[in-house]
């Protein structure tokens, strides 16, 4: 008797442990990662001194620093030092080169929330940078698990300087777009007029006085609004390839490993599994066609 | 207690099930950027065409495009939002779609908490501020630029195992 009521608890006990999800053991497994790692020191020979080997070696060393069941906050720390190479990665070759005119936003059409939503994005960005350099030099202070020479390293090798860095970020200022694009409207407004009352200057056959109106009111607009558009734009230039290198750095993987994970060759496979669910008969050539490529 | 057994395996089994259904819901109303879909337009076609051409056909020269990139993210979130439409589809694509989306935010500073509609037309500004950068492309030597992405996968191959094992904890 004593046994069966044993036996109904632990069942009990089982079930509610299952539904808490604590019946899974996790581990990290990096078998894959260090497959990688030989195949690409087969084919690859890097020279020492570039940002290809540096990436490399650090990558290197935070495997080597895992343990199978690391503590929750080393695996944070962790990730911080992964995410702090995007330094080492700026020092890769580009395959494009995005800038922005000096009079980028003047003309441009784009609404007031258009510039609010793209200011805030630019903000939340900048505030990311600051986080994620403020973790890592913290790092370098107060790390366990010997993550702190490792972030020194990386560091070293994209000649940071953390506290520098995290001083020019928190100087940066918030980027207003809207305020900009109001001061720009502003002014051209008042570059319209002075213009105007060059023409009747001009009517009135004074070019001496004519050409220095203009010359004044082409002044205002670009030593008023020139050293924010410049930051303005120096910050979507910046923004632009963190984008680039965060979605290179994982979005298309992620993408293609979720797929897999449901059990499709590939993400295109799980595309043309969902559209065939919803009854759709679409073709790559018709969806070019419909996106008008 | 021998009879309560099946009525507290049933609770058990049940608020399983609800609690689950609850939190899975994942589909959201948006209201969406005014040129982002055609009047006729299907969403779930057009939005995972978009993202399988920005992330995938064309993932090599995505900096390239800086401004197709944001749309992408932008039509990745409604391609989501889509999927999540079915409530009773596969939650396992669900998830692990929304984590990819969810990771996305974060990388980019924006709250996992944010409503979709505000993500879309954050996403959707920026490109359309984006669009009016210069990009010059530039070349770079075809081996080294293979070596890179290698290592990129490198990279996204030991953030994806930890991110793995930080879930399971």
């Amino acid at each position: 008797m004593i046994y069966k009521k044993h036996k109904s608890l632990a069942i009990i006990a089982l079930l509610v442990f299952l539904q808490t999800g604590h019946g899974k053991a996790a581990s990290v497994d990096l078998r894959d990662f260090n497959e990688q790692i030989n195949e690409i020191k087969e084919d690859y020979d890097f020279s020492t001194d570039s940002p290809e080997f540096q990436l490399l070696t650090v990558l290197e060393a935070v495997g080597s620093n895992l343990t199978k069941n690391p503590a929750p906050e080393v695996v944070v720390q962790t990730l911080s030092v992964i995410d702090s190479t995007a330094l080492i990665e700026a020092a890769f070759p580009s395959t494009a080169k995005v800038s922005f005119a000096d009079d980028f936003l003047v003309g441009s059409n784009l609404s007031v929330s258009d510039l609010a939503n793209a200011s805030f994005f630019l903000n939340s960005l900048n505030a990311k940078r600051l986080s994620l350099t403020t973790e890592a030099q913290s790092l370098t202070l107060n790390s366990t698990a010997g993550l702190g020479s490792i972030q020194e390293q990386v560091f070293n090798f994209s000649n940071t300087n953390p506290a520098a860095l995290i001083n020019e970020l928190k100087n940066a200022g918030q980027i207003d777009l809207v305020q900009l694009s109001a001061a720009i409207e502003s002014e051209a407004n008042g570059l319209s007029s002075s213009i105007q009352q060059a023409s009747e200057t001009i009517q009135q056959q004074d070019l001496g006085s004519a050409a220095e109106q203009v010359a004044s009111a082409t002044q205002t607009i670009s030593f008023a609004t020139g050293a924010a558009l410049a930051a303005a734009g120096a910050s979507l230039d910046q923004a632009a390839q963190t984008i680039s290198d965060a979605i290179a750095g994982g979005v298309s993987m992620d993408l293609e490993a979720a797929s897999q994970g449901l059990g499709f060759d590939s993400f295109s496979e799980a595309v043309d599994a969902y559209n065939e669910q919803y009854g759709t008969s679409y073709t790559v050539d018709s969806a070019r066609e419909a996106l008008g490529q | 207690m021998k009879k309560f057994i099946p009525l507290i395996i049933s609770l058990c089994v049940l608020t399983t099930f609800e609690a689950q259904a609850a939190d899975d819901w994942c589909w959201e109303k948006i209201d969406y950027p005014p040129s982002m879909f055609g009047k006729w337009s299907s969403r779930l076609r057009n939005s995972s065409n978009f993202v399988e051409k920005t992330f995938k056909r064309n993932a090599d020269t995505l900096p390239q495009r800086p401004a197709e990139m944001m749309e992408g993210l932008a039509y990745l979130e409604v391609l989501l939002n889509e999927v999540c439409w079915d409530r009773h589809g596969n939650r396992q694509a669900q998830k692990k779609l929304g984590k990819v989306v969810l990771d996305i935010r974060t990388s980019l500073g924006l709250s996992p908490d944010m409503p979709r509609t505000k993500i879309i037309n954050i996403y959707w500004s920026t490109a359309k501020l984006l669009s009016l950068a210069t990009v010059e492309k530039l070349e770079v030597d075809e081996a080294r630029q293979e070596g890179i992405k290698k290592l990129k996968q490198l990279k996204a191959t030991l953030k994806a195992e930890l991110k793995e094992y930080q879930d399971d904890l």
